[in-house]
């Protein structure tokens, strides 16, 4: 099935490149959620199962798969409407690219998350940085050029660091090694590995994987990506992406726990985390863009995440958790912000404000996604963070646990008072064009908040087919 | 044999860090790239023809002809200035990535190296991918931070010489497909980061901040 997958998805993609109408694209890109919705059911049908020799269809993979599928369905609804064309260029090859590119990160992604061999993961990691990087170009300005290259270069570098991790690892295999590089055989032999050469592999393999999770070394130039692409690949980028860094992380960090740097890798891990939360409670003070706001909210969720890794037990399943309703919250209000846009013009936080004035729907849905990204309740995340901190309680990590929730009173009073104001108090710089009172279209208005309530849904009461996929 | 290529691709790490013309960056990678095909042909010796060919297509094809020619045309059609202008003095430079291969010389020793790793091809490729890093933060044109970039390719190549010539297929498929990556990507664009910044360089990318 993989096999028709790539090829259909290849042949999509090429198509989309190909097309110069606006209708045909915007009908091929229903033929990409319709294939993207085949391939999760019938992983879903064939758990466990392994196809094309390095690919399974293992329960987080297919848990991704189906954030994917519903996350990438509400994306592509919200692009046929908001697709901003600079005039100076074809509207409808602009289109096809954007679908084209859309379509090779979807792939990217889904053959990442099922991928049960660690090279074949870090190729597929490589094509998503491909796709993403032209959805980060999309609108051909300085600031998406600077970005666009940021993005790229950061990602090159990142994944060379990855494959010089790997490398490493047959190094710890000694002559294991020729029995291929297959999760199954790593972690058969992760307790004979090297322990020194698997600590090294570790580190560059947790530095590599940085830049696609947004953690603490190489988060920045994510977050520059994720406020110069168009905002519906902007949510893209900030929860399924974020999502494959993480999915070819953790498997690789399986590894790790069964080998004698288990504890060690721990800490690493642990300190990544609080490091990130430092940065990102740093950086959320003093931002000035609702974009970047949400992209350095973004650093944060995926710390806490890794704490749950970090202290193992339930805090591995709930760190899974944490991952997943994140994506739903992230990509929700990353698709509400073009709707700021179309209101304000801008997303300056200084030159928008009194939101309530010009939208209600739109206010309950950034309210919501406030609440829900700062984990309060009822979100998700308040459980799975609940969750996360028990677990490092069960570990007697009684300073990190203070430290962390330092770091995350602080985010969540940076993130409230940025949000808050801009609901309902006047800007500080208001705008000398008058905001407009833009109606919200219904397909995009029950899907923003489709995903909030999946969010909220998945903490609330988490269904016995999530929880048996992540267990 | 090998060693004394290894040898020399550590002496253009430092010749790299006192070379003052992009040019001369550009004939650096075109040596690094036969270096690099020399030392994987003499380390490979029981190798099959296909993994031959992709030896070849990676090392000799792409590393020392279509790089430094992709890079030296974007040189030429951009007016970049010749001048590599690093933000750090090139004695200083010198003085560093010297530090970086005796330090790495000296570090092996005390990691438990097995039969499977050679000591040289790692002090290499470790000294590469370090002065790489290194030099990507000393400069500030855009293009030579593709070199640069090329050059700490280079140094994971020899590292995957250094695990004794049995990388598995896949990982050998990787690193083409890196190689391919930063030709269609990295070159490419920059011809955008061109269109919008004078004299290619990055310290004009620095708009997007908090």
């Amino acid at each position: 099935m993989i096999l028709i997958y790539l090829i259909c998805a290849i042949a999509l993609g090429a198509t989309q490149f190909v097309i110069r109408n606006r209708q045909m694209t915007h009908i091929v890109a229903m033929g990409t959620i319709l294939l993207q919705w085949v391939l999760t059911i019938y992983a879903t049908l064939h758990r466990d199962e392994t196809d094309l020799f390095f690919f399974k269809y293992d329960g987080l993979g297919i848990l991704m798969l189906w954030a994917l599928a519903i996350i990438s369905s509400v994306t592509m609804l919200h692009s046929t409407r908001y697709i901003p064309t600079p005039i100076q260029y074809d509207l409808n090859r602009m289109t096809s690219q954007y679908y084209g590119a859309m379509q090779i990160l979807m792939m990217a992604l889904s053959a990442a998350y099922l991928s049960s061999h660690i090279a074949m993961t870090w190729i597929f990691i490589e094509v998503t940085t491909l796709s993403a990087s032209a959805l980060i170009f999309y609108r051909r300005d300085k600031g998406s050029v600077e970005a666009t290259w940021k993005y790229v270069f950061a990602c090159s570098i990142s994944l060379v660091l990855v494959y010089v991790g790997i490398l490493l690892i047959t190094i710890a295999m000694q002559q294991n090694a020729e029995e291929g590089l297959s999760f199954a055989t790593l972690e058969k032999y992760a307790s004979t590995m090297d322990e020194f050469w698997l600590k090294m592999s570790m580190i560059f393999i947790l530095v590599g994987y940085s830049a696609k999770m947004s953690l603490f070394p190489m988060f920045t130039a994510g977050i520059d990506a994720k406020d110069k692409a168009p905002t519906p690949a902007a949510g893209l980028l900030s929860s399924v992406l974020m999502n494959a860094g993480f999915v070819a992380f953790y498997r690789f960090y399986k590894v790790m726990q069964l080998s004698a740097a288990c504890i060690w890798a721990r800490y690493v891990v642990l300190g990544i985390a609080i490091v990130s939360l430092f940065v990102a409670a740093v950086y959320l003070i003093r931002v000035h863009n609702v974009k970047r706001l949400f992209a350095y909210s973004s650093v944060e969720h995926m710390a806490v995440a890794m704490l749950g890794l970090a202290a193992g037990g339930i805090g591995t399943i709930y760190c899974i958790l944490h991952v997943i309703i994140h994506s739903f919250v992230k990509s929700s209000i990353f698709l509400h912000i073009a709707h700021i846009y179309r209101v304000y013009g801008t997303k300056q936080l200084s030159n928008i404000g009194r939101y309530i004035r010009y939208t209600g729907v739109g206010t309950t849905i950034v309210f919501l996604a406030t609440i829900s990204i700062t984990a309060m309740p009822p979100s998700g995340l308040f459980f799975t963070e609940l969750m996360i901190f028990k677990s490092m309680i069960d570990m007697h990590w009684w300073i990190c646990l203070a430290v962390v929730l330092i770091l995350l009173t602080v985010i969540v009073w940076a993130i409230s008072r940025d949000m808050f104001s801009f609901l309902f108090q006047k800007p500080e710089e208001p705008i000398e064009i008058e905001p407009k009172s833009v109606n919200m279209p219904y397909g995009e208005m029950i899907g923003q908040l489709l995903l909030l309530f999946i969010a909220i849904w998945l903490g609330i009461y988490t269904p016995s087919f999530v929880s048996d996929l992540i267990l | 044999m090998n060693t004394i290529l290894l040898i020399v691709f550590m002496i253009t790490l430092l010749y790299f860090s006192v070379a003052n013309r992009l040019m001369s960056y550009v004939s650096i990678l075109v040596l690094q790239g036969l270096l690099v095909c020399g030392v994987s042909l003499l380390s490979l010796n029981d190798m099959n023809l296909v993994n031959l060919g992709i030896i070849l297509l990676e090392t000799l094809i792409v590393k020392a002809i279509l790089m430094p020619y992709f890079i030296r045309r974007v040189i030429l059609q951009n007016n970049i200035t010749r001048e590599a202008e690093p933000s750090v003095p090139n004695s200083i430079s010198l003085a560093i990535t010297s530090a970086i291969i005796v330090l790495t010389y000296i570090a092996t020793y005390y990691v438990p190296l097995n039969e499977r790793i050679n000591l040289l091809y790692f002090v290499t490729a470790l000294s590469a991918i370090l002065s790489g890093l290194y030099f990507i933060a000393t400069r500030r044109k855009v293009i030579t931070h593709v070199i640069c970039y090329v050059i700490i390719e280079n140094g994971a190549f020899i590292l995957s010489m250094a695990v004794g010539g049995e990388m598995p297929a896949m990982v050998n498929l990787g690193v083409l497909l890196d190689v391919l990556v930063s030709v269609f990507l990295l070159v490419i664009f920059i011809n955008k980061v061109g269109d919008v910044t004078e004299d290619g360089d990055v310290g004009g990318l620095t708009t997007l901040k908090d």
